[in-house]
């Protein structure tokens, strides 16, 4: 599965909606910053080849 | 002439041969030719017709008589009784020997063995309050040496299926069985499934379900990065007693039951995790077609004449992290190919003789009873299945997924925070390895809050303030309240919340 989308689900910053292969079927939140959980692990790795965590709507 | 007082019932009385005097004082005692040394005091010695006195009229030392003087010829010592021996009980008449006769040291007493008894060694035992004895090695096929108090494979008999037990295609991710990730990125596919056991292979195995695998895409050349795998990753902290990283680490042994339709070479994985990543391949073999087969490997740490596991990069860090995986390969590509038994500080997972299981969509796979045991075990001493009831099963793996609640089911009091934010509070059955994420179905009017006489339907629900046992739901996209108001939540068609802390 491949990350292609990540945005705060508000404007403090401390959980992120993860979308995965752009399925939207199922909602994915994880709380930021939380280093061992696989989706934020991912998340990092994701910003780490360049991409960016969207400001919350 | 009857005897004096109480009759004894047990001695140890004996006549001395008879003796030939001659011009000596001292003679042989012998009882049935043999040499005896009885005390002079329990003797009855008779001379001539007279009784004699002990110590005065004769001594008895070193089995041997001697009168107080020399005698004749013509003397007759008429016979010598011996009444016994001191301390001497004589042999106990039969079933005579009860408990309280026995000296309580009697055991310890004994030298100790001090060394694992031979097979031929013996032991006593009471057979329904027979004594007998039993030899060792009808004892030690039924210990089980066994430091893990509980199994370090968790759901290895495939019994917990919170995501549910159909068939899905994925190519990469937890879709099924707990606890086991499905891993699939060749030009091909697969499926997995929930397999119910018949009677026959229930009868055989002695597990009810199995992890059934099915290629649905053909690939006939796996590319040299491409892998159909299935794994179970180990929690760092559950794996200590493994000692890997030093002089001391374990030996492992697998085992697992397996079946398939593809018969040949296939491949296992250990791969420890943590500070340095050390792969080992293990090949093992389907020899018959469509028939469970019982596997049991062994993993040496130093397998390969290696020292990778046995040196400090080998430590498996005391975490909740990722400490050790076990893969069991269905194929794979050149890349992730290397020697079979042997550690190596790359991703190697399978030796070059592993089948190409996604080469025909006749394939299937089944897997169930995998166990991982620390030490050498073979397939007659390997300790059996630790079966646990399905509610500590499942405990165990929600530890790493949790499916809070499934389609029409009560979910929580929700508060209105303002007009536009709903929220609950909700417990996890049992401590997450990590804070987890929320997975929520996401469609329409997927959830309701019923709240003040009428309903508030919500597409889906987010998780905040999440800990390890506790967290929050909210939704702030269709919440349509009142400040203050609460109401009863619940999921509709569709509507399904877990909890995901997976490694």
């Amino acid at each position: 599965m491949a990350i292609t989308k990540v945005q705060y689900t508000d404007s403090k910053k401390e959980v992120v909606h993860v979308v995965y292969n752009n399925d939207t079927s199922v909602k994915i939140t994880t709380p930021a910053n939380n280093t061992g959980n696989t989706d934020w692990d991912n998340v990092v790795q994701w910003v780490a080849d360049g991409n960016t965590i969207q400001e919350a709507d | 002439m009857p005897y004096v007082g109480n009759k004894p019932e047990v001695g140890n009385f004996r006549k001395c041969d008879a003796i030939t005097t001659s011009a000596t004082a001292t003679y042989n005692l012998l009882v049935g030719g043999v040499a005896v040394n009885p005390n002079q005091n329990q003797c009855i010695v008779s001379l001539n017709g007279v009784i004699q006195s002990s110590g005065n009229s004769y001594t008895i030392a070193n089995s041997q008589i001697t009168m107080a003087s020399a005698l004749t010829s013509s003397d007759v010592i008429d016979f010598i009784l011996i009444l016994g021996d001191t301390l001497d009980v004589g042999v106990p008449s039969d079933d005579t020997v009860d408990a309280s006769k026995i000296t309580a040291n009697i055991i310890t007493g004994q030298s100790a063995l001090g060394a694992t008894p031979a097979d031929t060694d013996e032991l006593l035992i009471s057979d329904a309050g027979t004594l007998k004895r039993v030899d060792y090695s009808y004892l030690k096929s039924s210990v089980v040496n066994r430091p893990n108090a509980q199994a370090l494979i968790i759901n290895g008999n495939m019994d917990v299926w919170q995501r549910g037990t159909a068939t899905v295609t994925t190519t990469g991710d937890y879709v099924g069985v707990d606890r086991f990730k499905i891993s699939e990125d060749t030009d091909g596919s697969f499926s997995t499934e929930r397999h119910t056991m018949s009677n026959a292979e229930f009868t055989t195995t002695g597990f009810g379900y199995a992890l059934q695998a099915d290629c649905t895409g053909t690939d006939a050349s796996i590319g040299a990065s491409q892998t159909a795998e299935i794994t179970q990753k180990i929690e760092a902290q559950n794996l200590q007693l493994l000692q890997y990283g030093t002089s001391n680490a374990k030996n492992l042994t697998l085992s697992f039951w397996v079946k398939s339709s593809k018969t040949g070479t296939y491949c296992v994985a250990i791969r420890k995790r943590d500070t340095t990543s050390y792969d080992i391949p293990i090949e093992y073999s389907i020899s018959s077609a469509d028939t469970w087969e019982k596997k049991v490997l062994n993993i040496s740490p130093t397998a390969g004449s290696t020292s990778l596991i046995t040196s400090s990069g080998g430590v498996i860090d005391n975490n909740n992290g990722d400490g050790l995986h076990v893969t069991f390969c269905l194929a794979i590509g050149s890349n992730f190919q290397g020697t079979n038994n042997t550690w190596v500080a790359a991703s190697k997972l399978c030796t070059s003789n592993q089948v190409n299981w996604m080469d025909s969509t006749s394939n299937d796979f089944y897997l169930t009873g995998v166990q991982l045991e620390v030490g050498e075990y073979s397939a007659s001493t390997l300790p059996s299945f630790q079966h646990e009831t399905y509610a500590a099963n499942l405990a165990r793996c929600q530890r790493y997924y949790y499916k809070m609640i499934d389609e029409n089911v009560a979910l929580a009091t929700f508060s209105y925070y303002s007009a536009s934010r709903v929220e609950a509070g909700v417990s996890f059955p049992v401590t997450m390895r990590t804070a987890p994420s929320l997975i929520s179905t996401s469609g329409s009017s997927y959830f309701r809050v019923q709240r003040n006489g009428g309903d508030n339907n919500l597409n889906d629900l987010s998780g905040s303030n999440v800990g390890l046992n506790h967290a929050s739901i909210y939704n702030t996209d269709e919440a349509s309240g009142t400040a203050g108001d609460a109401g009863y939540g619940y999921s509709r068609a569709n509507g399904v919340l877990s909890w995901n802390s997976e490694l």
